[in-house]
């Protein structure tokens, strides 16, 4: 059967894609669906969402795929919905600091926008370049400014969102404060496509600051690097963020050869001198590199790049274990025998220490090569490792996954190969409020249209 | 409708002191900090653990009781009001702070732990609790989370939202749920985030794992007293365009200043057209450079004189000049109705406009004590209940200005909440499917509706009661 004739009627002629290098660069672990759409206006975006659900069929809303990495085997795929060309910029209201996008734009081109007002939308996940607003939202992405600046929970004031009947909803507005009705943002912020396509978002916006300045401070253990980190948020210090690198990691990003702690700081030269002294007290005088302006800048994009589908590959060249994954492209497109993985776990911050540093031993016992992320002061970790033989990365994962029960924190597996994932589920089955959120599923997606399958507990 | 074979359940359950079913002692419960509406219920009752909440819901479960939590009351929009809500569940009684973790700043209360106590179980390790509503000495956590409330110090730090990382509520049918967590990024839905805010028509929040922040090292609290409402308004956007975030920035326009003034004697200048506060915090170092530009920015607006506060007694009593500031507009006139609408912050001198206009036309006295930097407006309308012709002018002008908001592209509440007070206004900013998908949200808590009814969403056949305002409650 030919689903793609009734989205012709509703889209332009190139707005309906269907040759093997379009659909397939929105595969999900050989998934590959039939068509992509690519409608220019929520009202198009609205049409085709009707007309799949009339046809009855399961549709993914998508970006520019940057985030299909994560999450579970869809139990159907027959349509992605790509916001990519809707991807106006609505309103800059640099005095009033918020911005109103299409869900299209992606991160950097949103940023480029603000820069010339001195201020930016706080949001760095990995590839600013290719993730959208949109994205970005629906998996909650994140990265090392959480600590200072918050996540799209924070900053998120607004939200229109068409749902799987076509009906275009909204939640907040376009002012920083705002208590009428539901917080609907917060509902479709991680909610992973499973309720409705975002289509516009409006966010609080931050001042840039004046200058930035990045510290790495080696040390001789992952445990010790993220003790460190704790000291430091606890000191007389505000930095943007506070990250620790196990040694893999730190060798992977060209950082030297040892477990590191780095500290971010923003502000005035006054306020970056003070912490720059401070951290120097702390940790040590000699021990302390400061690394300003574009190398610092750089150093930081690695930082942030780290746990994006992007790193495995380099990991695989600077680490001979990890030579199966071949070099290239993103993980999800490649074929059976990889053995990766990658896991995110949450966890509280001074748990983070010996969790770690009890992965990587495992890691090490097994000759698995393991490189380690953390965002300490928000007690995130990413985990990247990897082996030629599968079943080692399935017990390491479930081990991760014990490890982070067992000090009461969660481990969902963000990356994993293909033939993966019938053995490991990318979330986890026991989390709390599970029958609400059956619930909420259930009414605002009634007929399980959108991405089914994809999130926790099977929705 | 609740017969005495409840109250007598109720009583087993809670003990005979917490069931409140007698007449003069309900009086006190009908009605929050919005005055404007009164109901008293049947039956309270004061459970003292999540357990009691349990037993009672599920007893009113069975018995196809509606009920409506209750934490302080000093709510401002009728959220705690009983309509068709026979049992009041009130948890003063569970007052316990649970635990505190320094290390990770976490701390887990129960939802009737007062805002304050949290921060004075910390501040001696450094660190607080952010949101500070004006009523933190006596709102209680489960209120704030209900309400998902501000106060002036949001502008820097955030609202209730962005410092609650876990509930544990109990759902209208008894069971009792755990949401989010201790740590972040918990997989699934942000319920958390969606039962903020929620005016507890979800359950019955009965404990919070609530984000502590340290304290800045230091403070620079100037004061700004400005000739006129408008000199004052341009300062907050050249303070906003400079890059600079204050801790707080907070307007008083000279009927406000001059009832703070009689009742507090703070030496505000009566004749001053505006004042601001504005905080900074921080790391001491470039502090006072900040506090400098912050300085120059008024002088460029023609403030008569900015003061930065000399020490912390004075910077202590300029903010409870400020947080007591609706206590003291009882001066002023017998009754008055607090306003609360969003702009905005550009358009915060166009509402002030517009409020003036609003007042001229109705010919009410109205003044203005609000979060500028926000551009979250409280507009204090004077009046007297005994003049039916004032009561009808309030609620005509209050509605006008809430439309105004809206049309300079804001909304009809920043803090308050919707309650009972302006459903009638959620039209103004939802779509029918907008109201709808929330109708169908709270559905998925409360498929019978029977945990706080008649709250948030304009039902198809409800009407709201023509408000008509009895006596004036202390804010």
């Amino acid at each position: 059967m030919n689903i793609t004739a009734p989205f012709s009627e509703v889209l332009p002629a190139d707005g309906v894609a269907t040759s093997d290098e379009a659909v397939g660069a929105f595969a999900v672990d050989g998934m590959i669906p039939q068509c992509v759409l690519f409608p220019e206006t929520v009202d198009d975006l609205s049409r085709c969402l009707r007309v799949a659900d009339q046809a009855s069929l399961a549709v993914m809303p998508v970006g520019n795929g940057t985030q299909l990495g994560c999450g579970n085997l869809p139990q159907r795929y027959d349509v992605a919905l790509s916001t990519r060309r809707l991807a106006r910029l609505l309103a800059h209201e640099a005095a009033d600091m918020t911005v109103t996008v299409e869900a299209g734009a992606t991160l950097a081109e949103v940023n480029r926008a603000l820069e010339p007002a001195r201020q930016h939308l706080p949001l760095d996940p990995p590839q600013p370049e290719q993730t959208t607003v949109g994205a970005a939202i629906a998996t909650d992405a994140s990265g090392p400014l959480r600590l200072s600046q918050g996540k799209v929970r924070d900053l998120l004031i607004g939200v229109k969102v068409v749902l799987a009947d076509g009906t275009l909803v909204k939640g907040g507005g376009r002012v920083v404060k705002n208590v009428a009705g539901y917080d609907l943002m917060k509902l479709f912020t991680g909610s992973f496509g499973t309720l409705g396509t975002v289509v516009e978002a409006t966010f609080k916006l931050r001042p840039r600051p004046e200058s930035e300045v990045l510290f790495a401070v080696p040390t001789r253990e992952t445990g010790i690097a993220a003790s460190l980190a704790l000291e430091v948020l606890g000191a007389s210090l505000a930095p943007s963020y506070v990250e620790a690198l196990n040694q893999t990691a730190a060798a992977a990003l060209d950082l030297g050869d040892e477990p590191l702690l780095i500290v971010g700081c923003g502000g005035s030269e006054e306020e970056i001198n003070i912490q720059s002294q401070r951290l120097q007290d702390l940790a040590g005088k000699q021990r302390v590199r400061t690394y300003a302006e574009t190398e610092g800048a750089q150093i930081y994009c690695r930082l942030r790049d780290f746990p994006g589908a992007g790193f495995l590959p380099r990991l695989s060249r600077e680490a001979c274990p990890l030579d199966t994954l071949g070099a290239g492209s993103e993980p999800r497109r490649r074929g059976q025998g990889d053995g990766f993985l990658g896991c995110k776990l949450s966890l509280l911050p001074s748990k983070l220490a010996s969790v770690l540093s009890d992965i990587e031993a495992e890691a090490g016992a097994k000759k698995m090569n393991c490189a380690i992320l953390s965002h300490v002061g928000s007690g995130i970790a990413y985990v990247r490792c990897g082996a030629a033989d599968d079943d080692a990365v399935v017990q390491f994962a479930q081990r991760l996954r014990a490890a982070a029960r067992q000090a009461d924190g969660w481990a969902i597996f963000d990356v994993l190969p293909a033939h993966l994932r019938a053995r490991l589920d990318t979330w986890d089955a026991e989390v709390p409020g599970i029958s609400l959120m059956r619930g909420v599923k259930k009414v605002l997606d009634p007929k399980g249209r959108l991405s089914p399958g994809r999130f926790v507990g099977g929705i | 409708m609740v017969d005495g074979r409840i109250v007598t359940a109720l009583r087993a359950i809670a003990g005979d002191d917490a069931v409140i079913a007698r007449p003069t002692e309900l009086k006190v419960y009908e009605c929050d900090g919005y005055t404007l509406e009164k109901s008293v219920p049947e039956v309270v009752v004061l459970p003292a653990s999540a357990e009691e909440v349990v037993q009672i819901v599920r007893v009113l479960h069975r018995e196809n009781i509606a009920f409506v939590p209750r934490g302080a009351g000093t709510g401002l929009s009728g959220g705690c009001l009983p309509v068709d809500a026979p049992v009041m569940i009130g948890t003063s009684r569970m007052n316990r702070i649970i635990d505190i973790d320094l290390v990770n700043r976490r701390a887990t209360v129960e939802a009737g732990v007062v805002n304050l106590w949290v921060t004075n179980a910390v501040q001696q390790r450094g660190l607080a609790y952010a949101p500070d509503p004006s009523s933190q000495q006596a709102c209680t956590i489960g209120g704030n989370v209900a309400e998902n409330s501000g106060g002036p110090h949001t502008l820097k730090y955030g609202v209730t939202t962005n410092h609650v990382l876990g509930v544990e509520l109990v759902l209208p049918d008894g069971e009792l749920v755990h949401l989010g967590g201790a740590v972040e990024d918990v997989p699934g839905y942000d319920l958390t985030g969606v039962v903020v805010g929620a005016e507890g028509t979800f359950g019955v929040v009965t404990a919070a794992t609530l984000r502590l922040i340290r304290q800045p090292e230091t403070w620079r609290t100037l004061l700004g007293i400005f000739e006129s409402v408008d000199d004052a308004t341009a300062t907050i956007s050249g303070i906003i365009a400079a890059g600079i975030i204050p801790a707080a920035l907070e307007m008083m326009d000279q009927l406000i200043v001059q009832a703070v003034e009689a009742a507090f004697h703070f030496g505000f200048p009566t004749d001053a057209g505006a004042v601001l506060i504005i905080e900074l915090d921080g790391l001491a170092a470039g502090l006072d450079r900040q506090a400098q530009r912050v300085l120059e920015i008024c002088q460029a607006q023609r403030a008569r004189t900015v003061r930065v506060a000399k020490d912390e007694t004075e910077r202590a009593a300029l903010w409870k000049s400020r947080k007591r500031a609706f206590g003291a507009i009882g001066r002023l006139a017998p009754n008055y109705c607090t306003q609360d609408g969003v702009v905005p912050r550009t358009q915060v001198p166009e509402i002030l406009r517009r409020i003036t206009e609003v007042g001229r036309r109705y010919q009410l006295r109205i003044g203005n004590v609000f979060h500028a930097g926000d551009g979250n407006i409280h507009p204090i309308l004077l009046y007297d209940e005994r003049d039916a012709d004032q009561v009808r002018r309030v609620l005509a002008a209050s509605a006008e200005i809430l439309e105004a908001c809206v049309a300079l592209g804001g909304t009809i509440t920043g803090e308050h909440g919707i309650g009972v007070e302006k459903i009638a206004q959620m039209p103004l900013i939802f779509s029918p499917a907008d109201l709808l998908v929330m109708s169908q949200l709270r559905q998925v808590f409360d498929p019978a509706g029977r945990c706080n009814p008649g709250k948030i969403l304009p039902t198809p056949g409800a009407c709201v009661e023509t408000k008509r305002p009895q006596r004036q409650a202390a804010v």
